[in-house]
């Protein structure tokens, strides 16, 4: 199997349209409604990068992707400038609308700057997975035609499935205060 | 859960300490992208191994056939202390054919619908294949050099429509 798809990073001019709104139109922005438009951008900015961030993981610990520094540095980037445009809005301006109104969304904005803030400061680079299985595998032709057998095989003598209750599933709090009870 | 395993002994072979560090270092990783993982426990209150159930995609070499949606497990491992445990004659009472048992009951009912489990395992490994060939899964001509380290591991299958 050989990495040859390289992930796309985000788009670049919603980002910079972001981080310039905030710069020109401060002023306006001190409108509740400006304010709550401005957060419902960096929300969906928020979604976007992240879950590029995500995918682009994914497809590098699935060895779909090789990992490109370039690449990191463009998702790395994109987060660290929507961090700073948000935490800066957020102190000065969503704060100061917050005195006079109930600003939708502020909260939410709130918990998803600390949580890329987290990310961004424990950050490490995309790893392939170190478990075979994960990782998408490109059958050969002796592979193909093998897999096929077994389970054309188990067409006519299916393979009988595991019999029995299932297991009783708990969480690990509630298996240790079992265990400790006992 | 990480604490909670770090110290655990899965076996002294490089292939066993794969599964340590995976539990360790990796699982939270692949939780995100889907993995389930479980720790098992005895009666006694001891966590006794772990395993896990993931996703993937095998791709035929003809391009226009579908790829395989695969049901994998990643990764397994009984502590070494509860080996061949608990003791008696029959082999599928043993906690590694009940963790084993476990995680085929549950394969189908991925998100993807399955309809094979797959694993890897190192070739040396002979107590785990013994294990999957008792659980019916059959090796096929799939070997997977691990680039890291240049070793082969055997691919191994079984039907979970």
């Amino acid at each position: 199997m050989t990495p040859t798809k390289r992930a796309r990073p985000a788009s670049q001019s919603q980002l910079n349209a972001y981080v310039e709104s905030w710069q020109s139109d401060h002023h306006d922005a001190m409108r509740c409604a400006d304010g709550e438009d401005f957060i419902a951008v960096g929300l969906s900015l928020y979604d976007l990068f992240r879950g590029q961030d995500k995918f682009h993981r994914e497809m590098i610990f699935r060895g779909v992707s090789g990992y490109f520094v370039a690449d990191s540095v463009v998702f790395r980037d994109g987060l660290t400038a929507w961090l700073n445009t948000t935490q800066s809005v957020l102190q000065t301006q969503i704060i100061s609308l917050e005195r006079n109104y109930s600003v939708n969304g502020a909260d939410r904005l709130r918990e998803c700057a600390s949580e890329v803030a987290e990310y961004l400061s424990n950050w490490t680079p995309p790893t392939i997975s170190a478990a075979l299985g994960l990782r998408e595998f490109q059958l050969d032709d002796a592979a193909a035609i093998e897999f096929d057998r077994v389970m054309g095989e188990a067409k006519v003598n299916p393979t009988p499935m595991p019999l029995g209750p299932p297991m009783e599933e708990l969480s690990l709090a509630d298996f240790r205060s079992r265990s400790e009870s006992k | 859960m990480v604490e909670e395993v770090r110290h655990f002994d899965f076996g002294v072979e490089p292939y066993h300490r794969e599964m340590s560090h995976w539990l360790v270092c990796e699982a939270a990783t692949a939780m995100g992208y889907g993995t389930k993982v479980w720790l098992y426990g005895n009666k006694s209150g001891d966590i006794i191994g772990f395993g896990s159930l993931g996703e993937s995609q095998w791709n035929y070499p003809d391009k226009k056939s579908p790829p395989i949606k695969v049901a994998i497990i990643p990764a397994i491992g009984l502590r070494q202390e509860f080996w061949g445990c608990p003791k008696g004659p029959d082999a599928s009472e043993r906690y590694s054919s009940q963790i084993m048992s476990h995680l085929i009951a549950l394969a189908p009912q991925l998100p993807s619908r399955p309809s094979a489990l797959g694993l890897y395992v190192y070739p040396a490994n002979l107590g785990a294949i013994k294990l999957y060939e008792r659980h019916h899964f059959r090796r096929f001509h799939n070997k997977y050099k691990r680039e890291e380290t240049g070793d082969h591991y055997h691919g191994y299958v079984r039907d979970i429509s």
